[in-house]
């Protein structure tokens, strides 16, 4: 029974042969019984109905009758019925008389509409004609009713399949701008005009003959995508997923390849939004006449010589929200306005986006195209599909529902708007709309950078407007890509982030588009378990950027660092050791670095001298107790220690610095070269060796004794990454060895360490983890702290 | 046949993956999980209040592979997801009695 035809011409084919098959079955019937043939008709509804009958449909079917017996009218069903089930048929019909008919058609507006698309397949045709004047009859009086329950039918079933067009996965019968549509619009024109078809609408100046050629030709496109998916899945399946996607086209003759199958369906898109624009054009005339007061539309007045004509229509929009109305539209659609219009309008635009109905605006400049001309680059992404496995619209809606999730993004996270510099950033909004730009091709972020350089300079920005607007499209996936990639325990992380996001504002805006962009991809692409990942590192680096102020600043010296010095080194140099020292410094400290990777040695040491000591950097490998080793063998050399700057390396090395001055005059930094040597060997007893030397070094310090309280403070929220241990007390030259060597017995490791000793008072700042790399728990840290605060008892009695 | 299953750091999960292809596994099922074993989940602080992470991300691989390459595989998993620090996560390896392909109705190791 399937005939093997191409798609519109198939489908009409099809329907041919049916109503020949279904003759062949009733034509002895009425040889048995000729009376039967003025009282029994049989006619189709639906898709069948309107002569097409694509491969998997539904054959709609209405038994249409007289009063025959019932013996009678069960041989005229049965003999049908029971051959279409045989082939499989999905077949509904219904036995009515006209009459009874017409009551089920005012109780059901499904069987109403089938109605409308009734067509007499054989039999009496004076039955049908019966049917067709009370059906005319019926509508006549009702036409205001009728269309309001077609047209609340209509909204449930674009609630349930969504509003828009650009639905990557579209289903081409019920979903927006889908057959139902045109349906729709053939329905509301008969119920409302009395029109029978598309040809009356051009007659009565509803629709010009261009918008019926195009109307037309949407339809039938979609009309022959839906009847090759059918005879693709063998089965009646009107929603086009995406794996379906590359062989429909390739079966209605695009490349087979992957850009074929991307204008096939940005050609389907298209097709579907004639549709939609064509039944919602109808649906404004329809209520103009049915409720001309309700109508809240932004209506058509003559356009204003000052050339604010355009801006003002958008300008309200965005602000109010009212759509616009069909003599607007179609006024704008399709016109060119001159390049002054244009200039207003295109100013005004980045603020407009921040107002909010821009989401409603934007979908309007799509439609009246009036988008593509202040912003042309916009046009080829205009229902581009993207294949991957989370996009669920097409990119340019993907792009304005963007700019949409921001304003839902408002209530939701106050924290986030709180930190932007004067409430609703156009560069934001502008960014927003944009990060896609070059999306398809390779580092499409970077190209969308350097685009958007171009770009936003037209729409008003530059300067430092203009270099944020650049900064969020280029770092669009920063934040996505380091949460779901990089582990972000990792300090060195978290720092990298830091140092491209400079400030705490910048970080907020910048989050606000990557949960804006990822909300726009579709539910997949934004599970709760990625808000996680994302909302952490978030929180670790806009911590990282409260505590350093100076971070912009850090950015320029890494850069000229790594001018000068291979890029492994430079990007290691931590960011205090970075805030730290001036630029020949980390470059003398890069360097030792580098010779200490390429020797044999156990530590390698720097040795320059300062007016009353000298300064000294070591190099070697990070373990636990290596501050204490490297303290303790200083003091046992002779040095007291003025101030000590560690530093850990993502390579595991510590990189410090200590500040000292000889005790005694013979001190010699050789020497104590050597006794770090043999304590690395393990040669001698560091702790021994101290115990015998404590006492005459005792006797030569503090420089000024001085009764000051000592204070211990665990500081667990300052550092993502650490447990801030600060000690200040009255110096004492063995104190730091001493406090480290306690934290090693804790089984702690220092990651960082800042201390000064001054004349009389010593500050020690200790950045302390667990073996494991993690803070110290609560109970940990109090344990610690006791310790501590005896040991500062003790060195005082 | 067994499957092995292994909780890991998400951001493990390139280099795991890397290295299962190239002892040659070919399918694994991934998802994204929360779990805390050890770890017990964290005390964060951030803006001034409290924010106790209960879960923590994880994902979760399965592979289902013929008996003699479980070592490989474990041992493919032990060195790609090892950071050293706590919560790298556990390896657990079940007995599978049987696998069918959808498809073509094969069963066995043909159809792992």
């Amino acid at each position: 029974m399937l005939t093997e035809g191409h798609s519109e011409k198939g489908s009409r084919e099809r329907c041919f042969y049916f109503d020949k098959f279904v003759r062949g079955l009733w034509e002895p019937l009425f040889r048995e019984n000729p009376e039967s043939r003025e009282r029994v008709a049989l006619v189709a509804l639906g898709g069948y109905g309107e002569g097409y009958l694509c491969a998997g449909s539904d054959v709609d079917l209405l038994f249409l009758h007289a009063g025959l017996s019932e013996g009678t009218l069960a041989s005229f069903v049965e003999r049908l019925i029971y051959p279409l089930w045989d082939y499989h048929f999905e077949v509904s019909y219904r036995i009515f008389t006209p009459e009874e008919a017409l009551r089920f058609a005012l109780e059901e507006p499904t069987f109403l509409t089938a109605l409308f698309s009734a067509r007499l397949v054989y039999g009496s045709e004076a039955l049908f004609a019966e049917l067709l004047r009370g059906l005319r009859k019926l509508v006549s009086g009702r036409a205001k009713e009728l269309y309001l329950r077609l047209k609340k039918y209509r909204e449930a079933r674009l609630a349930r399949l969504g509003e828009e067009v650009y639905f990557l996965e579209p289903h081409l019968k019920e979903g927006p701008g889908g057959l139902r549509d045109f349906q729709f619009l053939i329905w509301a024109g008969r119920i409302v005009f009395g029109l029978e078809g598309l040809e009356d609408f051009v007659r009565t100046g509803l629709l010009t003959p261009e918008e019926e050629r195009e109307i037309s030709g949407a339809v039938s496109f979609i009309r022959r995508v839906r009847e090759t998916l059918h005879r693709f899945c063998e089965r009646k399946e009107d929603r086009l997923f995406m794996e379906y996607q590359p062989e429909i086209a390739r079966r209605l003759g695009y490349p087979p390849d992957r850009r074929g199958t991307e204008t096939f369906m940005t050609e389907l898109f298209r097709a579907f939004s004639t549709l939609k624009e064509a039944v919602e054009d109808l649906m404004e005339t329809v209520e103009e006449l049915f409720f001309p007061e309700a109508s809240p539309k932004i209506r058509f007045e003559v356009p204003s010589p000052t050339g604010a004509f355009l801006r003002r229509i958008f300008e309200i929009q965005a602000h109010e929200g009212r759509p616009l109305d069909r003599h607007l539209k179609k006024y704008l659609r399709g016109r060119f306005f001159c390049p002054e219009e244009l200039e207003e309008l295109r100013k005004a635009f980045p603020s407009l986006l921040t107002e909010p109905y821009s989401l409603l605006m934007l979908r309007s400049l799509r439609t009246t195209e009036v988008l593509y001309q202040i912003l042309p680059e916009f046009r080829p992404l205009q229902g581009k599909v993207q294949y991957d496995l989370y996009h669920l619209y097409a990119l340019d809606e993907h792009l304005f529902l963007t700019v949409e999730a921001l304003h839902r993004l408002r209530s939701e996270r106050p924290d986030l708007w709180k930190e932007l510099p004067g409430g609703l950033p156009k560069e934001l909004f502008f960014a927003a709309l944009l990060h896609d730009v070059a999306k398809g091709q390779p580092g499409h972020a970077e190209v969308g950078a350097q685009r958007v350089r171009e770009i936003a300079p037209r729409f008003g920005f530059s300067g430092q407007a203009l270099e944020e607007v650049v900064f969020l499209v280029r770092h669009h996936l920063l934040l996505m890509d380091t949460a779901l990639r990089r582990d972000l325990e990792e300090e060195k992380v978290v720092e990298e982030v830091a140092l491209k996001v400079k400030t705490p504002s910048r970080l907020a805006s910048l989050y606000l588009l990557t949960l804006a962009d990822a909300r726009a991809t579709g539910p997949r692409a934004f599970t709760s378990w990625k808000a996680e990942l994302l909302e952490d590192l978030y929180q670790k680096v806009r911590k990282l950027l409260q505590a350093r102020k100076g971070t912009p600043d850090l950015a320029q010296k890494r850069k000229a660092l790594l001018k000068e010095i291979s890029p492994l080194l430079a990007e290691s140099v931590p960011l205090p050791q970075l805030e730290h020292y001036d630029l020949p410094t980390l470059k003398r400290i890069c360097l030792l670095v580098k010779s200490f990777l390429s020797s044999e040695r156990a530590f390698l040491a720097e040795i320059s001298p300062r007016p009353e000591g000298y300064s000294l950097f070591v190099v070697c490998p990070d373990r636990p107790g290596l501050l204490a080793d490297l303290c303790g063998s200083l003091l046992a050399a002779g040095f007291r220690l003025r101030r000590v700057r560690a530093f850990t390396w993502p390579q595991g090395l510590a990189v410090d610095e200590f500040v000292v001055e000889p005790f005694w005059p013979g001190a010699n930094l050789e020497e104590w070269k050597g006794l770090l040597a043999r304590i690395f060997d393990q040669e001698v007893d560091l702790a021994s060796l101290l115990s015998h030397k404590s006492e005459s070094i005792w006797k030569l310090g503090p420089k000024i004794k001085w009764e000051s309280p000592s204070e211990i403070q665990i500081d667990q929220e300052s550092s993502p990454f650490y447990t801030i241990l600060e000690i200040y007390t009255a110096e004492a030259p063995f104190l730091l060895y001493e406090i480290a060597t306690t934290i090693t017995h804790h089984g702690l490791t220092i990651g960082k360490a800042l201390v000064s000793e001054k004349e009389d008072r010593a500050a020690f700042i200790l950045y302390l983890q667990t073996k494991e790399g993690e803070k110290l728990s609560a109970q940990e840290a109090e344990e610690l702290r006791q310790k501590i605060q005896n040991q500062l008892k003790e060195v005082r009695s | 046949m067994k499957k092995v299953e292994a909780i890991i750091k998400p951001f493990k999960l390139e280099e795991v993956k890397e290295a299962l292809t190239e002892i040659g596994v070919q399918g694994m099922t991934l998802t994204e999980v929360k779990g805390f074993g050890r770890q017990k989940g964290h005390q964060e602080i951030y803006r001034g209040a409290e924010y106790v992470v209960d879960f923590l991300p994880k994902i979760k691989l399965e592979i289902v592979v013929p008996e003699e390459m479980v070592e490989r595989v474990v041992e493919a998993i032990l060195k790609s997801a090892r950071t050293g620090k706590i919560g790298d996560g556990k390896i657990f390896i079940y007995p599978v009695e049987e696998a069918i392909r959808i498809r073509t109705g094969e069963k066995g190791r043909e159809a792992i």
